[in-house]
């Protein structure tokens, strides 16, 4: 076709062309997700601050530089056991960093304090943090198989460990009387009697290298790795911190790492690029544990680096305004007669 | 997770289960004579002082021994999951027992969020192992207790028959099932069945978390929460023992000498191949022994010889339809089978087979090695009345 009439036919035509502009860019937007190698949308931007971070405190006054985001949680519904309803809806995720460490702060409303796991039906607060260890984000559901996720879990009952000391069975029934315990006596670590050595061998769990049995806690938050539902395993180094503080319903969390620990297990954070990241939370006194939770979707988070421009640029939006402004450009360029 | 559809001859038809089914060479079972229990509680201090005397573990009775109907441990375990699952239904057909289970199981019975339908006991209802001891019912409560006999109800027939007022002892440790709930309840796949040797279920107290699906999902309720390591433990069948071709603690000291532990073929059809285990003798061969609460759905590896005093509604709904043949099994005794009873608690090594030839019975080991020999009829040998001053 030549090129006048060409020409002459976008001139004829342009609420056609207007449309197909539309249309070209509009399913770039959806498609793009699965196209690009980058996030469309940052969810959660960890801010970069120029002094110590807040590792231990939850109501630091530093947590105001942060962008606070709130994210809404649903049910676990991929695999049993199931619970529709948890009671958690929806968590505020802040995060800061200084170009070493980066810190994590949730805040969500549970108006019971539940830190007791010292009885058959007790069940502990806890809330999580998931990243992917490699580039591609995986399964939301713990991973896949050679593809891991690092998840933080903090929980309230190691917290009261720390925060006062080991809960033990007198600590739920003060008013139990048992004879002799023959091969622990006195409080963790255990003394054997007559032996007057210091052995685990009489506690199960602990003898066994469990650290959930282990007496003596040095961080409430566990650093774990799985590849898929039932893979949940600590790793052996455990680098993440924190504390936790509930006050007037409100449960608040910090959870502090160094950005790099040079462990290829471990999900890595780099200054100006994005991770994904997923957020559980558990409620103990509506028996939330293992798969029954609040969980977010996959989001995205970038971890900020010094920048002249005041805000972030959403890929995601730029692409919806590019589509409408070019729809509107051409249309409203030199009115044309569009039916004769 | 998918649903498999798994074998389960106790209830004469495959069933849904989580995994495929899975049965390990040989399986460690055991053989209860309820008749015999006296509720010594010789077994559950056995186990208590091997096992769980520990802190965090005061709660915790791997082996119990609980008088029904009321007593129980943890308290009406049977009772509440009795009620969730409704009446014990079985038709006429070519199961084992001659019926198939026409009900639901634990598992078929699931609600849509769960692996299978059971419930978590509070810390109370553990605090009380022998609740109601020694405490009967009446089978004719408006004429309040008696110690009448209603042969109409007879157990098994010929001696005797069911009391109208009664209880009697029920021995229970983990039944190391072949589909064990425990082990499809757990989001961890920390529960595993020892496949390649004896069928032990053990938990793995490094990978355990403490989520207590197992302790919600064992209808017999024999996974039980650790206070002090927060994880959960279970009867290990004493395998350190078992692997040693020992009996387990609760076997071996049973004063009444009501028990008899050792491995068997996993399927009936296997088990008639080898009568000469005295497992597979008195489980699959005579069917003397049965099941406790086959309807659950887990294929349970302890057999009982059922008590000739109860009415049969009773133990049918606990037992399942094999009681009818256990009984009359029981009641009319040959020499073979009464050889085979008079080797509980004779040895603590376990007999892998038995043989019985001029009022002897005698047991090998694994090697084939001879491990006990006892007479059946023992040799009654009355003093005479001159040496009765003698000492």
């Amino acid at each position: 076709m030549p090129i006048g009439k060409l020409k002459e036919l976008v001139k004829k035509q342009k609420l056609v062309i207007a449309f197909i502009i539309f249309i070209i860019f509009w399913p770039v937007v959806f498609i793009g997700s699965a196209v690009f190698p980058f996030p469309l949308q940052t969810d959660i931007v960890s801010k970069q601050v120029d002094q110590s971070l807040p590792i231990m405190d939850p109501d630091s006054s530093l947590w105001a530089q942060a962008l606070p985001n709130e994210i809404p949680l649903g049910a676990q519904t991929v695999t049993k056991p199931i619970l529709a309803t948890p009671s958690i809806h929806t968590v505020t995720v802040s995060s800061l960093h200084n170009d070493s460490w980066i810190v994590f702060r949730l805040e969500w409303e549970d108006s019971i304090k539940d830190v007791s796991t010292v009885g058959t039906e007790f069940y502990q607060d806890a809330a999580a943090l998931q990243f992917p260890v490699l580039d591609e984000t995986p399964f939301l559901g713990m991973g896949e198989e050679e593809q891991p996720v690092n998840i933080w879990q903090w929980r309230s009952d190691w917290q009261e460990d720390i925060n006062e000391a080991y809960k033990e069975v007198e600590d739920t029934y003060p008013n139990m009387w048992v004879d002799f315990y023959p091969f622990s006596i006195s409080e963790p670590p255990y003394i054997i009697p007559l032996l007057e050595t210091i052995d685990n061998v009489a506690v199960p769990g602990w003898a066994a290298e469990n650290p959930l049995s282990q007496p003596i806690k040095v961080t409430p938050i566990s650093d774990l790795i799985a590849e898929g539902f039932g893979t949940l395993t600590f790793k052996p180094d455990q680098k993440v911190i924190g504390r936790g503080v509930w006050e007037n319903g409100v449960w608040k969390v910090v959870y502090a790492r160094p950005l790099d620990t040079g462990d290829p297990s471990d999900t890595q954070f780099t200054v100006g690029e994005e991770n994904s990241i997923a957020i559980a939370v558990w409620d103990g006194d509506n028996r939330e544990v293992d798969g029954r939770k609040g969980v977010s979707a996959w989001l995205t988070m970038k971890v900020e680096g010094s920048s002249f421009l005041p805000f972030s640029i959403n890929i995601d939006d730029a692409f919806s305004s590019l589509a409408l402004v070019g729809t509107a450009a051409v249309l409203l360029s030199k009115p044309t007669r569009y039916i004769r | 997770m998918a649903i498999e559809k798994v074998r389960n001859w106790q209830l004469g038809r495959d069933m849904d289960y989580p995994y495929e089914e899975a049965r390990p060479k040989k399986q460690y079972a055991a053989v209860f004579n309820i008749n015999k229990c006296i509720a010594c509680q010789t077994c559950t201090m056995a186990c208590k002082s091997t096992w769980t005397y520990s802190k965090g573990q005061e709660h915790m009775w791997w082996n119990n021994v609980e008088t029904k109907p009321y007593g129980g441990y943890p308290q009406f375990w049977d009772h509440k999951l009795l009620e969730k699952l409704g009446p014990n239904k079985w038709s006429s057909g070519t199961g084992h027992y001659g019926s198939v289970y026409s009900g639901k199981t634990i598992f078929e019975a699931a609600p849509l969020t769960e692996v299978g339908t059971g419930y978590l006991p509070e810390d109370k209802e553990w605090q009380s192992p022998n609740i109601f001891e020694d405490t009967p019912t009446s089978t004719n409560p408006e004429k309040g207790p008696d110690n009448s006999v209603d042969l109409e109800t007879t157990g098994g027939g010929g001696r005797g028959g069911a009391h109208t007022t009664w209880f009697f002892y029920l021995q229970r440790i983990c039944n190391h099932c072949t589909h064990p709930a425990c082990l499809a309840a757990c989001p961890r796949k920390a529960i595993y069945k020892r496949q390649d040797s004896d069928g032990i279920v053990l938990i793995d107290q490094k990978r355990c978390r403490g989520y207590r699906k197992c302790v919600e999902l064992c209808p017999y309720k024999k996974p039980m929460y650790n206070l002090a390591t927060r994880i959960s433990e279970k009867c290990i069948g004493c395998y350190p023992r078992v692997e040693q071709g020992i009996e387990a603690r609760c076997m071996s000291a049973c004063v009444g000498k009501i028990r008899l532990q050792g491995l068997k073929e996993s399927l009936p059809e296997d088990a008639e191949q080898n009568p000469e285990n005295p497992l597979n003798y008195l489980i699959h061969v005579r069917k003397i022994a049965v099941p406790l609460y086959p309807q659950y759905g887990t294929e349970p590896n302890v057999y009982y010889i059922p008590p000739r005093w109860i009415h049969k509604k009773f133990l049918y709904q606990m037992f399942g339809p094999g009681i009818d043949e256990a009984l009359k099994v029981y009641e009319n005794m040959d020499e073979e089978l009464l050889g085979v009873l008079s080797l509980f608690r004779t040895t603590r090594k376990i007999i892998e087979r038995f043989s019985i030839n001029n009022n002897m019975a005698v047991g090998y080991d694994a090697k084939d090695h001879e491990i006990i020999r006892t007479p059946i009829d023992e040799p009654v040998i009355v003093r005479p009345p001159k040496y009765h001053n003698t000492s």
